[in-house]
């Protein structure tokens, strides 16, 4: 996956179905569990990651290359405007995908403790259900069946916040 | 991509199962509309449980909705007992031109008074306002507009006032609320409430068993608007300057007549916000130097 000729130090991650990633570690280090199991020298050469598979890793792996390699805001400098508007149009750009790989990112960005990711994944998935009738919404996340209200219970919901249907 | 940790492919359960409350609760907290907070608890059990863990909600008031309306809001509104800032979005009847800043609300025993402060221009510092009015001192402010001023004043201030009536009952259950903002849609006038005056809200003795009663309350408390118009105003201690400056006062009538103590003695160093302390720093100008100038304008009852 890596291309880059650099001498940094190089990290590998091995998806749920056994493909690897070769990272720089400045990559790697965008997520906090990660950063984690490096500084405890818990991290073998190997990071086996049991939980994603590699399709959303390699997402997660695109964001955080971005991400390393932009000026981060705490730098006291003056931050390069077109930096951060090119990173803002990058963010934009990612997540534009369906809404299954939305939540898969989102879960494995928990599991990864990636927080700008989580941020940015929340903020999708809010940004599509706002201004959507509940129905829609059920719809949009695949909610389980198993979770709706009862027909009493809802019928005491839209009861109670008749008002907010127009 | 048939690992058995992989979860939701072919399997009919959707992955947002899988999402932990935690992240739930982060997508409901980016949605801030009150509105569409509420309707999220028909989407499902668990979305009904987590959506009253949200800390932060905004409610944007419509002209045409009815007290009825508003009322059952406010039900709804207690219910989110973990909210810690809230802010309340009033239809705007401001012009575009009007700079408008709500300054301060006193509590005795109940909502005395609202002091406002509309400057028609507003500079930074002096040199500004050399720059864009010349040497000459200016005549005195055309009058014009001033009837239009005061009627946008005075529905400005009876629909904070009305609002802070709404929030008496819902604000008793939510202990937590530190942070109030009233503010209308062009962000124009704006009422903050600190954590200290939250707190002597929720300490008023005010709760309405119903809608009928709180219009009662409304529409029985004598109030009188009062104002003041200050042609232009230097701040020595922000280094502002505002030309056109009405401060408008509405208070009640039953209440020992301009008793202004409370609005004074503000430390400005406080302000975090610049122009926050030059509007503080000017309300309290007036108010030391041109208490004699201030009259009625209006009543009710």
């Amino acid at each position: 996956m890596s291309t880059s000729s650099s001498s940094s130090k190089k990290i590998v991650l091995k998806s749920a179905d056994n493909e690897t990633f070769e990272i720089d570690e400045i990559v790697a280090l965008e997520s906090q569990a990660i950063k984690n199991m490096i500084e405890d020298e818990c991290a073998d050469n190997v990071i086996p990651l049991g939980n994603i598979d590699s399709k959303t890793l390699s997402k997660i792996i695109e964001y955080c290359k971005k991400h390393a390699e932009s000026p981060k805001k705490d730098d006291n400098a003056d931050i390069d405007e077109k930096a951060v508007e090119d990173l803002k149009s990058f963010d934009a750009e990612f997540a534009k995908v369906d809404m299954p790989l939305i939540q898969d990112i989102l879960m494995a960005a928990n599991f990864l403790n990636i927080d700008n990711l989580i941020g940015l994944m929340c903020r999708t998935i809010a940004d599509r259900i706002k201004g959507k009738t509940p129905e829609e919404i059920r719809k949009i996340l695949n909610i389980n069946k198993n979770d709706l209200l009862s027909p009493e219970q809802e019928a005491k919901a839209r009861e109670e916040n008749s008002w907010a249907f127009d | 991509m048939n690992n058995i940790t992989k979860s939701h492919a072919a399997d009919d359960s959707s992955s947002f199962t899988h999402l932990p409350d935690e992240m739930v609760l982060e997508i409901l907290s980016k949605l801030i509309d009150f509105k569409t907070l509420c309707l999220c608890k028909l989407v499902s059990k668990r979305f009904c449980s987590i959506v009253h863990q949200v800390n932060t909600l905004c409610i944007s008031s419509s002209i045409d909705a009815s007290w009825e309306c508003y009322w059952s809001a406010m039900l709804c509104l207690e219910k989110f007992g973990r909210l810690k800032s809230l802010c309340i979005q009033l239809p705007s009847f401001f012009d575009k031109n009007h700079l408008l800043f709500n300054w301060k609300i006193k509590c005795g025993n109940g909502v005395d008074s609202f002091i406002f402060l509309s400057p028609n221009s507003v500079y930074q510092d002096k040199q500004l306002y050399v720059k864009a009015n010349g040497h000459q001192e200016d005549e005195a402010e055309e009058l014009d507009s001033d009837s239009e001023k005061h009627d946008i004043a005075h529905e400005w201030l009876e629909g904070v006032f009305l609002t802070i009536l709404l929030l008496m009952n819902p604000i008793t259950n939510l202990p937590l609320l530190e942070d109030v903002a009233i503010a209308d849609s062009f962000e124009k006038g704006r009422v903050s409430l600190n954590g200290e005056k939250v707190a002597e809200l929720r300490n008023l003795p005010h709760s309405f068993s119903d809608v009928t009663e709180l219009l009662k309350h409304y529409l029985n408390t004598p109030r009188r608007l009062s104002c003041c118009y200050v042609p232009l105003l230097e701040l020595p201690f922000s280094g502002y300057v505002m030309k056109g400056v009405t401060l408008y006062i509405m208070g009640r009538n039953d209440l020992p007549a301009e008793n202004f103590d409370s609005f004074m003695n503000i430390d400005l160093n406080d302000f975090k916000d610049k122009k926050e302390a030059a509007y503080s720093e000017a309300v309290m100008e007036i108010l030391k130097k041109h208490r004699g100038d201030i009259k009625t304008i209006g009543t009710r009852l």
